[in-house]
């Protein structure tokens, strides 16, 4: 089986040693190295491809690229994915691949009984008609009978995707002949520069055709070049690599589908150039008559394609249709290739027939057109048509289009270029760049290579010299003769009938019938008619078709197409896997953990570990074994109320800040005084927002003059640091203060309790700890433990605490002191559940608890913390205004709540009566006091704290709970314990 | 005639739909009417609808700069909900998701409104205690939030193979908003204004309002266009993301920046994912439309902007985050991005309000609007035509700057 | 991706700052009226067109520092002055 009935014997760029088996809809064919899928589907003679979206009709490969709208597939196997163009899958050994969109296979397709209705499926249909009695009764089915390909699944082995950088002086995307070139001269004149093609192998236009340059075959004179740029180790070549994404600052995103490296399945690059050279050629559009999507319908550049580079006919007796002198030299090749050809239909008058017809012993029809193709699955003849209505039906199996080029402008559009209507080419060309981006070749818009050629050399040579290169000579290649484009715009054939199935966007199955219903109907801008049509709305984006609708729209409004206009070309070029994207990035890189030097240990402990903001992990409790969560909490803040616990707080946050004006500096970003602080004592501020909301608490110690230590929330260290700096550059920038993040500098075991000062009596400590020498809210330095540390008495349990702060290296020594000093007087780990349920027994606050982005320190009970002398601090004014409307504020208040001993989930709402109305305040923490032996809670309540000892009632959904409103503070409220 | 049905598509289907009605009239451009809309999106032709149905004002003109239809409302993800926490907005968006189920019929024409509901992925105990508190509030204003269990989620979204017991942010529970909705958002756009030019009010497009024009006693009287002077009795300002540049012109400021919220979809797939999901910790969320494109957002661009596009690094990360809950779409493939201006005030919370300019009022702030616009038209409507904000929009006024008293609705789209 | 000029460390990529919004008029004296305080804090300049704006260097020097933007075309202009 290695050669098959529509293969040439000779010539092509396959490598015919070279066999590979592959599988289509369940059979098994053969194809050759160098084939893509649709070449080796052609090859054997399979036309029938595909399935069409709307209606189901039969459906072949009509390109040969990036433009193919209709042969879709479904990769299965290793390689797993759906909506693959078979003109872009490779051949490769064990390929396996199906048709889309049909059931049970393209050839017998259930669903093409659409076909009948179609006359109810106009454009729009589902707006009128699903509505009784209701849409969703039809959405399943009809869900079920769009989208194509099945997804992808679990089962896909673990691909590997990576991202690259690069950044050069130049990039070039396209190697055909001007990007090929533009590349030479950029590489010649000392340039660091990309080359981006999306082929398989360099040579554009030039490796479907016969060109001869310089005498020789086209391919000997791009294979030197590319052995030249091979060989500059500042070039980097990709072939096989789709440039779909033009950013700021002249970026590029590009998708390299096979890199060399076998243990990298794609990799996406971005690369960023001071120019970038867009040399992306045209794309050839199809022409608008009846049954136009007929399997054998294909675009002229497409056959050749076929016929000169993978050695395929995809017939055997073609007919031309063409309205530019393009599609000649497919005439041309196939005379060459003796491929008998039924006649050429030009529509262009004879006039306008040039030299390209010269040599052509091949029947021409000027001034015709076709009407219809005829053949179900297909093609088997044409009807054509003179401008006087003569009909004559010409027999073959293959129709070649050629409706004319638009320029790949895509890249030069997402880069925010403008386009302009260029009626000589009858398409849209770039106007205006808007970053430092050139077009040369066919995306200009010249469309003939010999002077595509010549400006491309001008262009790329000012390009160069614009940023500063010697440009080296190079010699301009000499083409074999090549004919002027002259198009006559054809949007549509004469004499189309209502319900023609004249195709203007295969892949959605978009008629001309259905543009011209939108426009009736009243959408008239071309973005109307795309959405209300759905045409250029497929995987193919319109590549083909969209021209085609906007000349179409021109034409029936009386307008021209460049007042038509284009829609938006957005990113993605062609589509890209998510994988290519995301490169590298998941898991643990995505957001990566920040440990503490006790995280191994807690976890050794059988710690349940919770995110703690900032990426910080901590234990939420430690259990043991066969112990619930409530009773592993109550056993550790037993510990904590009558004996000692001890947790690792190194996440908090922690800023050394020294300074001139280092203390005018905490002035201004807490609400209360710092000015008469003294030396190696601290105090507890409250941070506002410039809304005058509460953004972070903390306490901040005075070391010594001018030098301060604060701490702030662990998970709103890095905003403070943020809005410190902020205040300190911007508008702050004469003050001499210095700000240092030292949370990872210091580590800090926070020993609570009534037997807290014995552990440290047991460890060993330089510093007197006694209550007279050592009073609440002192921080003193010294050794402890035989470790140099700092010790600050602060406490957020209510107990008697020390926050011994190490060195990062002595912390995890300290705290296996401490657990070892601890032993006798039964000290336990205690984490994050149980620093809740005693702080919320003191009523002390918690960020995201009660500090809901809503709330000020008034609110909270806490209007002693803002100065009266104060007003310029941060947010302070904020209050005020607010506060001078004398609008009622939820307050801070405590809760016993009458729920048999059940915790009332945190968060619910306080409403009047109980009633199912809005709220007036909310349970913002609920926890099982172990003092009171009852649950508690705290919350904030309108006027709460005149409501204190009556009744509210909370609601939990259908649940009302009462509870008895208290001051918020549960245990200790004069704070004899944490003092002592 | 022009009435939409199963009978009325397949009595057209005979004469090959030659003789359906425009959508919308075209009529010469009047020199004054009762009420001018600026801007014909899904918030200014929704006013214009529902003042026509529910005030009886019809000499009124929706002014469009481009295209009817042209602005957020083409650009959005579709999603509808009310799972709002605070007490000031969830009656507004219950409202609306109210009002969006019964739009089919109140417009006769087939939004393909879907009410497929939403699952929040949870995957860390501050969230889980916001979104719980979610719950019980909404409960309140009849918005239901429905806790189920890891099992019950893979079981839901079999595509959700992400977020294991051993994975960075292991999945610990999730909420089902059972309200939550999908519809086609051009739709929405081309039924109200089907309605509205049926029911007298007249949609001008490409007609561009250049400056509003005021009065010598400081009230508004009309607006300058590109097609002359038009005047009006009452002015309403509904353009995203351009409202302080059509407000400033009358030397009007407003506590709101412009932004650019991108989106994106990937390449149509057989049907994958029946529900929204939302994942609130990692900030992505994702649909799949009927045509079976999966329809993905994630946070706007760092900085102001009036661009519609995608920046890479924000995009990147919203890919990123789903494949962590969604490992097998490393093989599905994007197909195309956007992105859409919108304005967002600040204190994230929209405006639906009268100005300090008499008669002249604005409708913005709109984030995830599109959930918003049959009761932000509705409200904004009964505002024009009562001269009082209604009771579901009056936390909406710019009279909360005044006294700084925010509505802080945290979360108002997903925030990492 | 933009690329940003950080005045100490160079052109860089926009992935290593964080945006700090439109520069704001010096923060008012205390003196000001309620509603001249509430403009500066909450009515920000929304041009179409080139915008003063801050950004912090958060991956880098950590330097605060202003560029004019342009809010459309992102093009990035010298200050003025």
């Amino acid at each position: 089986m290695t050669s098959s009935p529509l293969r040439f014997q000779t010539g092509g760029h396959i490598n015919r040693d070279k066999p590979i088996e592959f599988e289509f809809n369940g059979k098994i064919y053969t194809g050759f190295d160098g084939d893509t899928l649709a070449s080796a589907l052609l090859a054997n003679g399979i036309f029938l491809t595909a399935r069409s979206f709307k209606y189901h009709r039969p459906r072949g490969v009509m390109g040969a690229g990036v433009e193919e709208p209709s042969c879709l597939v479904e990769l299965l196997g290793v390689h797993a994915a759906g909506n693959h163009a078979a003109t872009k899958v490779e051949l490769r050994t064990g390929l396996r691949a199906k048709s889309v969109n049909c059931w049970p296979s393209p050839n017998f397709d259930l669903l093409s009984i659409n076909q009948f209705f179609s006359r109810l499926l106009p454009a729009g249909f589902y707006y009128k008609t699903f509505m009784w009695p209701n849409w969703h009764l039809f959405e399943t089915s009809i869900r079920r009978a769009a989208g194509l390909a099945a997804a992808p699944d679990e089962r896909i082995p673990d691909h590997r995707y990576e991202t690259r950088w690069w950044y050069g002086d130049v990039i070039v995307v396209g190697a055909g002949p001007c990007g090929l070139l533009a590349a030479m001269m950029a590489s010649r004149s000392g340039a660091r520069v990309m080359i981006v093609d999306d082929h398989r192998e360099a040579g554009g236009h030039l490796r479907a055709s016969r060109m001869i340059i310089n005498g020789n075959p086209a391919l000997d004179w791009v294979a030197a070049i590319v052995e030249e740029l091979d060989a500059n180790p500042e070039v980097t070549r990709l072939q096989d690599a789709i440039a779909w994404g033009y950013r700021e600052s002249n970026q590029l995103m590009i998708t390299e589908r096979n890199p060399l490296e076998d243990h990298v399945f794609q990799r996406g690059w971005k690369a960023r150039a001071n120019r970038v050279i867009l040399a992306t050629g045209a794309i050839e559009r199809n022409l608008i008559f009846a049954n136009n999507d007929r399997p054998g319908v294909m675009l002229a550049s497409a056959v050749q394609r076929y016929a000169n580079e993978y050695a395929v006919m995809p017939g055997r007796r073609a007919v031309i249709f063409t309205n530019n002198s393009s599609a000649y030299e497919l005439a041309h090749d196939l005379r060459s290739l003796g491929i008998d050809v039924a006649g050429i239909v030009d529509s262009r008058p004879s006039s306008a027939i040039g030299v390209e017809q010269q040599g052509l012993d091949m029947p021409l029809f000027a001034e015709h057109q076709v009407m219809t193709a005829h053949g179900g699955k297909k093609v088997q003849a044409v009807t054509i048509r003179d401008k006087n209505g003569v009909t004559t039906r010409l027999n073959c199996d293959l129709l070649a289009l050629s409706g004319g080029w638009n320029p790949a402008v895509h890249l030069f559009s997402q880069s925010r270029g403008t386009l302009a209507y260029d009626a000589d080419l009858a398409s849209f060309v770039p106007d205006k760049p808007s970053q430092q981006v050139i077009c040369v070749g066919a995306a200009a818009g010249q469309m003939n290579l010999a002077f595509a050629i010549v400006e491309t050399a001008a262009l790329t040579s000012s390009c160069l010299q614009n940023q500063g290169f010697t440009v080296a000579a190079v010699a301009t290649p000499e083409l074999s003769t090549i004919t002027d484009y002259n198009i006559h715009p054809l949007w549509k054939v004469d004499g189309l009938r209502p319900g023609d199935k004249a195709f203007i966007d295969i892949q959605n199955d978009v008629t001309l019938d259905d543009i011209g219903l939108a426009m009736r109907e009243g959408f008239d801008t071309v973005e109307h008619v795309k959405r209300y049509t759905t045409a250029g709305m497929g995987i193919d984006q319109g590549k083909i078709g969209n021209v085609n609708v906007i000349g179409n729209m021109a034409e029936a409004s009386n307008k021209t197409p460049g007042e038509i206009g284009t829609t938006t070309f957005r990113s993605p070029f062609t589509p890209v896997d998510f994988g290519s994207i995301a490169g590298q990035r998941s898991g643990e890189v995505v957001l990566p953990f920040r440990h503490t030097p006790i995280t191994k240990w807690n976890k050794a402990q059988g710690a349940v570990m919770y995110e703690a903001g900032a990426r910080w992990q901590r234990p939420g409790y430690f259990p043991v074994a066969g112990e619930t969560m409530q009773n592993a909490i109550n056993r550790e803040a037993e510990a904590v109320r009558y004996g000692v616990g001890v947790y690792d707080g190194s996440p908090l946050g922690k800023f050394d800040i020294s300074g001139r004006d280092a203390a005018a500096f905490i002035d201004l970003l807490y609400t209360n005084d710092f000015s008469d602080l003294e030396i190696g004592m601290g105090r507890y501020g409250i941070m506002l927002s410039e809304d005058g909301m509460i953004l972070d608490d903390g306490v901040t110690f005075k070391l010594a003059e001018n030098h301060y230590f604060m701490s702030t929330s662990t998970g709103y260290a890095d905003l403070v640091f943020r809005h410190m700096e902020y205040i300190l550059q911007v508008e702050r920038p004469s003050w001499q203060v210095w700000i240092t993040p030292i949370t990872s500098q210091w580590c800090n075991a926070t020993i609570c309790g009534p037997k807290a000062r014995d552990v440290l009596v047991a460890l060993g400590t330089s510093v007197d700890i006694s209550a007279e020498a050592f009073p609440f809210m002192a921080l003193r330095e010294g050794i402890v433990a035989d470790m140099p540390a700092r010790i600050c008495r602060v406490s957020f349990t209510g107990e008697v605490s020390f926050e011994i702060n190490v060195w990062p290296r002595h912390a995890e020594a300290m705290w296996h002191r401490i657990m070892e000093a601890g032993a006798p007087l039964g000290i336990l780990p205690i984490g994050s559940e149980t620093s809740h349920v005693l702080r919320v027994e003191k009523g002390f606050l918690s960020l995201g608890h009660e500090v809901d982005g809503t709330v000020d320190p008034f609110d909270l009970g806490m209007g002693w913390i803002m100065s009266r002398t104060k007003m310029h601090a941060i947010g302070r004014r904020s209050v005020d205004i607010r506060r001078e409307s004398g609008k009622p504020r939820r307050e801070l208040i405590g809760l016993l709540p009458d729920s048999n001993g059940e915790l009332i989930p945190e968060g619910a709402p306080i409403t009047p009566n109980g009633d199912r109305v809005a709220s007036e305040g909310f349970v913002s923490a609920c926890v099982w006091s172990v003092v009171k032996q009852r649950v508690i809670a705290l919350g904030l309540l309108l006027n709460g704290r005149a409501r204190i000892g009556q009744t509210v009632f909370i609601r939990d959904r259908e649940k009302t709970i009462k509870a008895i409103v208290t001051k918020p503070c549960f245990h200790d409220p004069q704070g004899h314990r944490l003092r002592g | 005639m022009g009435k939409f049905s199963a009978f009325t598509l397949a009595w057209n289907a005979l004469s090959h739909h030659q003789n359906w009605p425009r959508y919308w009239q075209n009529v010469p451009l009047a020199k004054k009417y009762d009420v001018i809309i600026i801007g014909a999106g899904g918030h200014g032709l929704a006013t214009a609808h529902y003042l026509a149905k529910n005030h009886d004002i019809t000499n009124v003109a929706v002014l469009e700069k481009g295209w009817l239809g042209g602005g957020n409302i083409a650009r959005n993800t579709v999603t509808i909900r009310s799972n709002y926490l605070r007490d000031e907005s969830l009656p507004f968006f219950v409202k609306s998701v109210s009002l969006f189920e019964g739009l089919a019929k109140d417009l006769n024409f087939n939004l393909m409104y879907s009410k497929r509901s939403m699952i929040d992925v949870i995957q860390t105990y501050p969230k889980m205690r916001e979104i719980r508190r979610r719950m019980m509030n909404g409960y309140l204003h009849g918005s239901s939030y429905n806790p189920i269990n890891v099992a019950e989620l893979r079981r839901r979204v079999p595509a959700l193979t992400g977020g294991g017991p051993k994975s960075r942010l292991p999945i610990i529970g999730a909420m089902v908003h059972k309200e939550a909705a999908v519809c086609r958002h051009d739709g929405v756009a081309w039924g109200y204004a089907r309605s509205a030019s049926r029911r007298g009010a007249e949609i001008h497009q490409h007609t561009e309002v250049k400056s509003l024009l005021r009065a010598a006693d400081g009230t508004i009287k009309g607006v300058e266009t590109n097609r002359g002077t038009v005047l009006a009795d009452k002015v309403a300002v509904v353009v995203s993301g351009h409202t302080t540049t059509i407000t400033e012109t009358a030397g009007l400021r407003l506590p709101v920046k412009s932004f650019n919220l991108a989106a994106f979809v990937s390449e149509p797939v057989k049907p994958l994912v029946d529900v929204i999901v939302n994942c609130p910790d990692l900030g992505v969320y994702l649909n799949q439309s009927d045509k079976g494109e999966l329809v993905i957002g994630g946070a706007p661009d760092p900085g102001q902007s009036f661009r519609r596009d995608m920046k890479q690094t924000v995009f990147e990360d919203a890919v990123v985050t789903m494949l962590e809950l969604f490992p097998a779409f490393r093989r599905l493939k994007l197909l195309r991005q956007w992105g859409g201006v919108l304005d967002i005030a600040h204190d994230a919370t929209p405006i639906i309000s009268q100005t300090d300019i008499p008669r002249l009022f604005v409708s913005c702030g709109w984030w995830g609007g599109f959930k918003a616009v049959p009761a932000g038209g509705y409200t904004l409507a009964h505002l024009i035509a009562t001269g009082q904000p209604h009771e579901v929009a009056t936390p909406f006024t710019l009279d909360r700057f005044r006294h700084l008293d925010f509505v802080v609705e945290s979360g108002t789209t997903t925030a990492r | 991706m933009l690329t940003l000029p950080c005045p100490f460390c160079g052109e860089r990529d926009e992935t290593e700052f964080v945006n700090g919004g439109p520069t704001k008029p010096p923060r008012p004296d205390i003196t000001v009226t309620n509603s001249e305080w509430i403009d500066w804090l909450t009515v920000p300049i929304n041009p179409i067109g080139y915008v003063e704006e801050k950004w912090w260097h958060a991956k880098g020097c950590g330097a605060w520092f202003t560029i004019k933007r342009h809010t459309v075309t992102h093009d990035i202009a010298k200050l003025d002055g």
